[in-house]
């Protein structure tokens, strides 16, 4: 998003204010001057405060040892934290499963809404705000009672879920899929996208819109299938829209998931469905040791912040705007 | 992307002044036995951190403790206790890692270490008097006063525990042709039974939690290997005997007639009535009773199972009271409290409303305590008996003991429930990481 | 233009319902849930056949729900006004004026927007617990008082106000507070009622940071709570389902008023 507000809404240029420099100091001038910066102040003072110096901070931690426990203080460490890190074979598992549900996150946020949005555009009225109203629901519910009701109907001796499957033979026993190293992250992972879906069919429905209908008509006329409509048209008008969700499924999902590992699995069974973000939480809370968490985050920080200038360059090399 | 580098002065310093004026406790303030003087006119407020409030079950018991404690001995001494559930068993680090006071905690077994080292808990020897402690020890049983020591000082007394036993569904051993006054008393018997009722009714016969992160190691104990060396200083849970352990378990858990699933979702399917055998602890015992009378079935029990001959050896769960006083009227406080909690009486509410085991063993014949208990739920002299050959749960040593649990339980699990795992390899592995991890 | 066959309109249509009940099942699942007796709740049936409302006394006896609804109220309305308060002062400098380091400060807060929260929660945590905060509706508030997301919404929606009005608007003698509170918050009302409702909802649904601020059920917000007796309570499925349909409540009851605008909202600034 932030790059869809560079191009199209860039901010005037940087420079000297169009006052015209006067030797004199005058109050009013600083005064003129500082204006902007006061308004800023608070936005800017507060972010200072929780957000950028904790940061740095974050990143001073990873080179020390610290439980956090008043009266205790960080011990110098160098790159020990960082290798402890990297032998440590659930951190290298965790960064597995983070790349599954970031990919496995992808249809469930842009192939499965595409597809909907698109077979569904050309419908009227009413239904159609209806059909938005209700799917948009699962975005609202808060993470712990989408977490509730989906533990309750996955539940292995009598969750829905069981009951169903074994009514209908598919299975013989009942499938105990929170405990389960096969099953684990699957849910957690339809869970989310259960809440996704939704979310990203509305936007896309919103961007189709955008898309001038003589577009299609003057491919229909000249023989196009609507398939071949859909490729050539559709998506690359619609690739700032897809840009922007691919952006934000790949750079969130792994928080995304986090409520829902935090309470259905935590991380289990043995490591199988948890996250780096869900380590980096553990790290902390659980083993009180800040140090492993802090160095967790600064690898990270580093992998994400390559990974979105990465996805800026595409976006900017892809994005089709109808101008 | 700008990153301002240039605050990093100013940060060292503000760190250097957070760590510096970090309030309170210091982790090694060792008070000696120096009791402070109570006052009942002006009390001590103490606080109690139990996980044992949050759960359901135990949680009338727990209060009536606290309740009593209050409304008799802290009356008169001078002593008020604040009790603070702690659900996950987490809160009491993060309130200590908070500055908040933390005086005594219901502290699980297997991560004392960490909490000693890192958390201030101190040793009973240091704080409180030598005296007090011999008189108040008496009527425990000596092996229930070691699960809390650590290199030969306690730094934790056995408050609720248990040991594991195997609950039986009745109704089903009948229906599958099984007495079961006349239970399973080996592995061997146990997957021959379990396959049985699977067999006969198509409930599950057998059930424990890959996870459970205690039963696991009477497992291997109970075959002759050891999980944690004598001197603390290595894992040696991968031994063939280790192995060959976990191995017959992985046998019963992909048999086809175990039942999968966390410690809390196996227990509860064992109360539904649909699973023929459970270990678990006792402290489960009223909640299956109750289930059973709703069901209409009956709950057997039997000690552990062993490995042919071998008598089984089982460690216990549960918790014990760890400590951290600050002030030597604290001292004074927290030894009351505990004198109670861990006394006749306190032993008498936790057993007969909790259903953890009486660490006074003498209770159970005692009219005035527990016979009358014991003599309704029988099931309890099988603990009793175990408890001769009770060895202490693995107190992780070093301060990441947090994780050497996790790697020590995912390990289990996992060579429990993948079909085709190297068993072998998988604890090997895990046994070198957790050496890696205490050095 | 693609002719409407009945196959294509039902395919249509029966896509969306199809998708609909994914959608909402689960929520009418846990209602349906919430009001069966002990002996029913393990069944598969889809109307309780003896509706009962013990699970919902249980629940209220086990939680204190409604101070946790008031929890939960205090820190969406407190982060929410908050965040636009800063947002519309920050969003109103950066189009106003120019000045240096315009594109700088611009820049730094587009990148803050991906910042995730672990990577600051340690630092936090610890400076929370040295103000004394913890256990306070402050407490969890603070962290959130800036919302970068807000105020690159609140940018574009100035952006789109005509320059001339403001310059016009300042010849005549207004101050350059009053021309933002008088002249230009009033023909934007919807666009901030809009990033309102979206920063609400962000705020009612937030989960790690009041997570680790508050343990104590009375001091957390509803969804934390509702996670301790999740965790503390394994057989009550019930009243579990019960205490999950009263946390859902409020923020169903508001989106039914709502709906079109939230929505709308979530539409309108994905857009841009």
């Amino acid at each position: 998003m932030s790059q869809l507000i560079r191009k199209e809404y860039a901010p005037p240029a940087a420079g000297k204010p169009s006052i015209a420099r006067d030797r004199t100091w005058n109050k009013a001038k600083a005064m003129r001057r500082a204006k902007p910066f006061l308004y800023l102040l608070p936005a800017l003072a507060l972010l200072a405060v929780w957000m950028y110096r904790p940061l740095l901070y974050t990143f001073y931690l990873a080179f020390h040892k610290w439980s956090m426990v008043p009266g205790t203080e960080p011990l110098f460490v160098g790159l020990d934290n960082f290798a402890r890190l990297l032998q440590n074979k659930g951190f290298l598992d965790s960064i597995g499963n983070t790349v599954l549900y970031t990919i496995g996150l992808l249809p469930f946020s842009i192939v499965i809404p595409l597809v909907l949005a698109t077979v569904t555009h050309h419908m009227e009225g009413r239904m159609k705000n209806v059909y938005r109203a209700l799917f948009f629901i699962p975005m609202i519910l808060a993470p712990v009672s989408v977490s509730a009701i989906w533990r309750w109907l996955f539940h292995p001796s009598n969750g829905l879920v069981n009951i169903v499957l074994m009514k209908l033979g598919a299975i013989d026993a009942p499938i105990a899929f929170f405990s389960d190293p096969g099953w684990a992250k699957w849910i957690i992972l339809l869970i989310t996208g259960w809440k996704m879906v939704g979310f990203s069919t509305i936007m896309f429905a919103a961007a189709l819109t955008g898309i001038n209908r003589e577009y299609y008509e003057a491919a229909s006329q000249d023989g196009a299938g609507s398939l071949k409509q859909f490729f050539h048209i559709t998506i690359p008008l619609m690739s700032p829209m897809i840009i922007f969700m691919l952006t934000m499924s790949i750079l969130f999902s792994s928080q995304w998931t986090f409520a829902y590992i935090d309470i259905l699995t935590t991380g289990g069974p043995y490591g199988t469905s948890t996250n780096i973000y869900y380590e980096m939480y553990k790290y902390a809370f659980s083993n009180l040791n800040a140090g492993f968490s802090s160095a967790a985050a600064l690898l990270f920080f580093v992998v994400f912040g390559l990974i979105s200038l990465g996805l800026n360059a595409l976006s900017r090399k892809y994005s089709f705007y109808d101008n | 992307m700008n990153r301002t580098k240039k605050r990093a002065p100013l940060l060292l310093a503000l760190t250097a002044a957070i760590g510096l004026t970090g309030c309170g406790v210091s982790a090694d303030s060792s008070n000696g036995p120096e009791q402070g003087q109570l006052d009942p006119a002006n009390p001590t407020k103490i606080t109690f951190y139990t996980y044992s409030l949050a759960a359901p079950t135990m949680k009338p018991g727990m209060e009536m403790l606290i309740k009593e404690f209050n409304d008799t001995v802290g009356k008169e001494k001078g002593v008020v206790v604040e009790a603070v559930a702690d659900a996950t068993m987490q809160q009491y680090k993060a309130d200590i890692s908070a500055g908040k006071q933390v005086d005594i905690v219901q502290h699980p077994f297997s991560t004392l270490d960490s909490s000693r080292l890192s958390l201030g808990f101190e040793a009973y020897e240091d704080v409180f008097p030598a005296e007090e402690l011999e008189a108040h020890f008496e009527g425990i049983s000596p092996n229930a006063l070691e699960l809390g020591k650590i290199d030969g000082k306690m730094y934790g007394l056995a408050f609720t525990f248990s040991t594991p036993i195997v609950f039986l569904n009745g109704k089903l051993f009948e229906e599958a042709g099984l007495d079961p006054a006349n239970p399973p008393k080996t592995w061997e018997e146990i997957k021959a039974a379990s396959l049985k009722i699977k067999e006969a009714t198509g409930k599950d016969g057998f059930g424990l939690a890959p996870n459970n992160g205690w039963t696991t190691e009477s497992l291997i104990l109970s075959n002759g290997a050891e999980v944690l060396a004598e001197d603390r200083k290595s894992v040696k849970f991968a031994s063939p005997e280790g192995i060959e352990a976990i191995e017959m378990w992985k046998d019963l858990y992909l048999n086809g007639a175990s039942a999968p699933g966390t410690d809390s979702e196996v227990s509860e399917q064992f109360m539904a009535g649909n699973l023929g055998m459970v270990v678990t602890s006792t402290a489960l015992y009223s909640g299956f009773k109750k289930a059973s009378e709703a069901g209409g079935w009956e709950v057997y029990g039997t000690g552990l199972p062993q490995f042919g001959d071998k008598p089984s050896i089982p460690v216990n769960s549960g918790s014990m009271l760890a400590v951290r006083p600050d002030s030597p009227s604290k001292n004074a406080a927290i030894w009351e409290f505990i004198k109670f909690v861990t006394g006749d009486r306190g032993y008498t509410i936790i057993t007969s409303q909790i259903g953890y085991l009486p660490l006074r063993t003498g209770l159970a014949d005692d009219p005035n305590g527990l016979k009358d208990f014991i003599d309704q739920n029988p099931l309890y002299r099988i603990n009793l008996e175990q408890l001769s050959r009770i060895k202490p749960v693995a107190i992780w040593p070093g301060e990441y003991a947090t994780e050497i649990v996790t790697a020590f339980n995912d390990a289990i699990a996992k060579s429990v429930m993948t079909p085709d795992g190297d068993v072998s390899a998988i604890l090997t592995q895990a046994q070198q990481d957790i050496n890696a991890m205490i050095q | 233009m693609k002719k409407k066959s009945p196959i294509a309109a039902s395919v249509q249509h029966g896509l969306l319902i199809l998708m609909c009940l994914i959608a909402v099942f689960p929520l009418y699942w846990m209602v349906n849930s919430s009001f069966k007796n002990e002996s029913e709740i393990f069944t598969s049936s889809l109307v309780p056949s003896s509706p009962v409302l013990s699970n919902y006394t249980y629940a209220f006896e086990q939680m204190p729900i409604f101070r946790m609804m008031f929890n939960s109220f205090g820190v969406a309305i407190l982060m929410t006004a908050l965040q636009l308060i800063t947002g519309l002062l920050a969003a109103y400098a950066l189009v106003r004026w120019r000045f240096r380091g315009q594109l700088l400060i611009f820049s730094v807060l587009s990148l803050t927007w991906l910042i995730p929260f672990q990577a600051v929660m340690i630092p936090n945590y610890v400076l929370v617990n040295q103000m004394g905060m913890n256990e306070s509706l402050l407490g969890i508030v603070l962290p959130f008082t800036v919302s970068t997301f807000a105020i690159l919404s609140l940018y574009q929606s100035f952006q789109s106000f005509p320059k001339v009005l403001i310059e016009a608007a300042s010849i005549d003698g207004l101050s350059d507070f009053n021309i933002l509170v008088k002249l230009i918050l009033p023909n934007i009302k919807s666009s901030v009622a809009s990033l309102g409702i979206i920063l609400f909802i962000n705020g009612w649904n937030e989960y790690l940071w009041p997570m680790l601020v508050t343990k104590k059920m009375e001091n957390a917000p509803l969804q934390i709570g509702l996670k301790l007796f999740v965790n503390s309570d394994t057989n009550m499925w019930g009243s579990l389902m019960a205490a999950t349909t009263v946390s859902c409540l409020p923020i169903l009851i508001i989106y039914l008023i709502l709906q079109r605008q939230i929505v709308d909202s979530f539409v309108r600034f994905g857009i841009k």
